[in-house]
């Protein structure tokens, strides 16, 4: 009988533990971006944006919250730049625009409720002096992270 | 057994711990691409009128200033080409005189015709608004009286790579 009522803690912690972790996906890859203009001779080449893709993030259990950081898996070339920016939904806080490089930035903070479908807007801007840049891709990971 | 349970729980505890504190993660394929960007635009819409002349000399050229234009490009060494659609009538010459931008050249005080000509030369990667843009009318005497016309100056960007 006590060893029973063991194993039931034990199972019960075991689920405690796998609520706690962090589970974020998203809905899939935006479609290319491409820089092709300005808004006026004279002017800076034109931003682009896109603002198709979501991401979901489940609820944080007892009294700990969620951050998300992001990064890339190779630096923009020079002159481009990709920005991020994640919508705060319901709960938490946006860090509003995060120009992406290499290593993981804060893109939101104090996730404490579910967020489901949110939008995620990428931002690809360019310099004159990047010049003309083939075709690349960037694969951006989005970490959510604990926070007792 | 008793000694056995709790090495379990302390193992699955140590197990819980390691979830709480792990991080998930997901992914997304960016792909980009910045294509060639050459813009060019004018302002102004200059009109030209001789009308006097030195006793003794030819007709006192005219010009008209206070018009730019304005640049974009992502390439280097970018010309800017001038043309006119039709050619001018027998003595009379109408010339444009653009500003460089930072680092290109002008080549000053041009005369314009059906064939495109360079302007200015050596544009690399910038982008620079209202330049200085000027037109200047000759006359000869032999032109005589020549009524009200015009002329659609062409600009073009070309021969950057």
């Amino acid at each position: 009988m006590r060893y029973m009522r063991r194993t039931a803690l034990i199972i019960a912690a075991a689920f405690w533990a796998r609520d706690a972790r962090a589970q974020i996906s998203v809905s899939g890859s935006p479609a290319q971006m491409t820089v092709n203009k300005a808004a006026a001779a004279g002017s800076a080449p034109l931003a682009v944006t896109n603002s198709t893709t979501t991401y979901t993030i489940n609820k944080p259990s007892g009294a700990s919250s969620y951050s998300i950081t992001a990064h890339i898996n190779i630096a923009m070339p020079a002159g481009v730049t990709l920005g991020m920016t994640l919508a705060a939904g319901s709960t938490g806080s946006s860090s509003g625009e995060v120009l992406l490089n290499t290593s993981a930035q804060t893109v939101m903070t104090g996730i404490k409720q579910k967020i489901t479908g949110a939008t995620i807007t990428y931002t690809l801007s360019a310099t004159v002096a990047a010049g003309v840049v083939p075709v690349q891709t960037r694969v951006v990971t989005l970490t959510a992270i604990t926070v007792p | 057994m008793k000694t056995s349970s709790f090495l379990t729980i302390g193992a699955l505890v140590a197990f819980a711990a390691v979830n709480t504190a792990s991080a998930q993660t997901a992914t997304q394929t960016v792909t980009f691409q910045v294509t060639a960007i050459n813009q060019i635009a004018v302002s102004g819409s200059p009109s030209l009128v001789i009308n006097a002349a030195a006793a003794g000399s030819a007709p006192t050229s005219v010009t008209a200033s206070g018009n730019t234009w304005s640049v974009t490009t992502n390439h280097s060494t970018a010309s800017i080409t001038a043309s006119i659609a039709s050619a001018m009538p027998a003595g009379l010459t109408l010339s444009a005189n653009l500003s460089a931008p930072a680092g290109a050249t002008s080549t000053g005080l041009t005369a314009l015709g059906v064939t495109a000509v360079n302007v200015v030369t050596g544009i690399t990667k910038l982008n620079s608004a209202a330049l200085g843009l000027t037109y200047q009318l000759d006359a000869t005497a032999a032109a005589g009286v020549v009524s009200s016309s015009t002329r659609v100056v062409t600009y073009t960007i070309t021969g950057g790579v």
